[in-house]
C-alpha cells in the first residue's frame, strides 16, 4: 500500500513488529480476463478497504463531513483513482507466478473507485505484458510486509472456459514464521533482510483450462 | 499449598508448550488478528458515531479501544516479553508485577498522547515525523532498553549465583522465609538495609526500568487513533480512547505477569535453602538471558 495517501503512509509503512500486524485490511476480488483460446490477458483487481483505513483516507482528503459514511458525488469525484498513484517500486501486491517464475504485469488502469457504508471499494485492471496460457498460473494478493492484510473473500471469477481453485494460507505455518522471525532469527540476517511474511497469510488461486 | 503451586505450574508449562511447541500460537494469533480487524472496523463506525453526536458513542468508543488493545496485545509481541522475564526472573509478588504490567501498559498510552499532542501542538510536526518518531527513534531504543533490563537481570542472577557458592555456610537448614531485619543467607552478616528495605528499593528501581523501557515505544494503533479524532476534532475522545487500549493491552500483560509468577513459585517450591537459592539465581540468569537477546534482536531490526 506504498501508493496510497503519503501523509498516513508513513505511519503505515515503516517496518515494525516484523509484520506481525497487519494494520489495514483489503477483501480482494479477482476477475481474471482468459481469451477463448486459453491465453491469459489480463486481471481485474477489486480491494474493498476496511472502515477504519477508509475513514483516515476521508480525513486525510477532508471528505465526508457529515460522517453518515457517504460521499456527495462531487467529494467521490476527487477520491477516483486515488490508490492508483503508484510510487517506485511498488509492485501492486497482486503476484502472478507460473512454474514459480513471475509473470509480468502493465501499469495499473482504473476502472472505478465507490463508497459505501463507509468503506472504500476500488476496481483496477493490470494487462500481461505477453499474454499466454493461463492454465497452470497461480495468483497471490499480498504484501510482502504484511502490513496490509488482503483476503481473498470478495469472490473469483474466470473466463474463457478456464476455472480457479482458492487454497487458504497454512496460518499456523504463516505465523509460526512470523514468531521465528521475530525471535529467532540472526542479527546478522535481520539486518540485511527485511523480513517479509506477507506471503506466507496469501490466498493461492491456481488457474486450470480444459478437461 | 506447594503441591497447588506445582500443579499450577505444570497447567502454565503446560499451556506455553502448547502455545509454541503444538500451534496454539497460531490458533491464538489468527483469532487475534481477527479480533483486531473487528474492532478496528467498530472503532472507525465509533468515531463516526461520536462525531455525528450519537449518544451513549463516547462509551461504546472506549470499550473498543479496550477491545483493540486486548487483541492487539494476544498477538505475538514486545510488552508481554519483558513483564514475563521479570516475573520469572525475580521473586516479586503477584499484585506487585500486576501493577507493574499495568503501569507499564497505562505508560505506554501517555506517550503516545505526549507524543501526538507534543509533536502537533508544539513542534507543528507533520505526521510523517511524527510516526517516524514513533517508528524509526522510540522502538529500537525501547528495545534497547529492554535488552538492558535483561542483562540487568543476568549479571545481578551471576553474581548471587556465585554468592551462594562462596559463602553458602550454615546455609542447609534455612528455610527461604525472610522476615524483616532476618539476616539473608547469601549476604552473611547484616549490614546498612534490612533485606525488606534492599528489596523495595531494588524493585522500585526495577519498576521504573520497567516501565520506561515498555512504555517508550508508542502503539501504532494508538498514534492512528490519537491522529484521527484530532482530524475530527475531537481529540479528546482519542486521548481517552488511548487509554483505553492501555487497559486493553494491560489484560494481557498481567495475565502474562500471572502465569509467570506461578510458573517460578511452582519451580522453586520443591527445593529449599542453598538449593532454592542456587535455582533461584539460575532461573535469573536464564530470564535475564532470554529477555536480553529476544529484545536485542527486535531492536536490530526495528533500527
Amino acid at each position: 500500500m506504498k501508493h496510497i495517501a503519503p501523509l498516513f503512509a508513513a505511519a503505515l509503512l515503516a517496518p515494525q513488529d516484523a509484520g506481525s500486524h497487519p494494520h489495514i485490511f483489503v477483501d480482494t476480488a479477482l476477475k481474471v480476463i482468459v481469451s477463448d483460446s486459453g491465453q491469459l490477458e489480463a486481471v481485474e483487481i477489486t480491494w474493498a478497504y476496511d472502515e477504519f483505513y477508509s475513514l483516515l483516507i476521508f480525513e486525510d482528503r477532508g471528505l465526508d463531513s457529515d460522517y453518515d459514511g457517504a460521499l456527495t458525488a462531487e467529494e467521490l469525484a476527487k477520491l477516483q483513482g486515488f490508490d492508483m498513484a503508484w510510487t517506485e517500486g511498488f509492485e501492486g501486491d497482486t503476484y502472478l507466478t507460473r512454474d514459480g517464475a513471475g509473470l509480468e504485469m502493465g501499469a495499473p488502469v482504473h476502472l472505478a473507485t465507490e463508497v459505501a457504508d463507509g468503506r472504500i471499494t476500488t476496481r483496477h485492471r493490470r494487462a500481461l505484458v505477453q499474454p499466454q496460457a493461463a492454465d497452470g498460473v497461480v495468483i497471490k494478493a499480498y504484501d510482502p510486509g504484511y502490513y496490509t492484510a488482503y483476503t481473498m473473500t470478495g469472490g473469483l471469477e474466470v473466463s474463457g472456459g478456464c476455472q480457479g481453485s482458492i487454497t487458504p494460507p497454512d496460518l499456523d505455518a504463516a505465523y509460526t514464521k512470523v514468531e521465528e522471525l521475530l525471535y529467532a532469527m540472526p542479527a546478522d540476517q535481520a539486518e540485511e533482510a527485511y523480513p517479509e511474511v506477507g506471503e506466507a497469510f496469501a490466498d493461492t488461486v491456481r488457474l486450470s483450462c480444459g478437461a | 499449598m506447594r503441591i497447588f503451586l506445582t500443579i499450577a505450574a505444570l497447567g502454565v508449562a503446560g499451556l506455553a508448550l502448547w502455545l509454541w511447541g503444538f500451534g496454539g500460537a497460531g490458533v491464538v494469533s489468527a483469532w487475534a488478528a481477527e479480533g483486531q480487524r473487528e474492532a478496528q472496523n467498530a472503532m472507525a463506525r465509533g468515531l463516526r458515531a461520536l462525531r455525528a453526536g450519537e449518544p451513549g458513542a463516547l462509551m461504546a468508543l472506549l470499550s473498543l479501544c479496550f477491545a483493540y488493545g486486548f487483541f492487539h496485545a494476544a498477538g505475538p509481541g514486545h510488552g508481554k516479553l519483558v513483564i514475563g522475564g521479570y516475573g520469572m526472573g525475580k521473586p516479586v509478588p503477584l499484585a506487585r508485577l500486576a501493577g507493574l504490567a499495568l503501569a507499564s501498559s497505562l505508560a505506554q498510552a501517555a506517550t503516545a498522547v505526549l507524543l501526538v499532542a507534543g509533536g502537533l501542538m508544539l513542534l507543528d510536526w507533520g505526521r510523517e515525523q511524527l510516526t517516524s518518531a514513533a517508528e524509526d527513534v522510540l522502538a529500537p531504543l525501547s528495545y534497547g532498553l529492554i535488552a538492558l533490563v535483561g542483562l540487568w537481570l543476568l549479571a545481578r542472577g551471576l553474581r548471587r549465583l556465585l554468592g551462594s557458592r562462596a559463602g553458602g555456610h550454615g546455609a542447609h537448614d534455612h528455610d527461604h522465609h525472610h522476615e524483616a531485619g532476618e539476616v539473608c543467607s547469601s549476604c552473611g552478616h547484616r549490614h546498612g538495609p534490612t533485606v525488606e528495605e534492599a528489596a523495595n528499593v531494588h524493585s522500585l528501581r526495577d519498576a521504573l526500568a520497567i516501565v520506561g523501557a515498555v512504555a517508550l515505544r508508542p502503539c501504532t494503533g494508538a498514534v492512528f487513533l490519537l491522529l484521527l479524532t484530532w482530524r475530527m476534532g475531537v481529540l479528546w475522545s482519542g486521548i481517552a480512547g488511548a487509554f483505553a487500549m492501555g487497559l486493553g493491552t494491560a489484560t494481557v500483560t498481567v495475565a502474562v505477569a500471572a502465569a509467570a509468577v506461578t510458573m517460578r513459585k511452582g519451580a522453586l517450591a520443591q527445593m529449599q535453602g542453598t538449593g532454592a537459592l542456587r535455582a533461584a539465581a539460575v532461573l535469573e540468569i536464564l530470564a535475564g538471558g532470554v529477555v536480553a537477546v529476544l529484545a536485542g534482536q527486535i531492536m536490530l531490526r526495528a533500527l
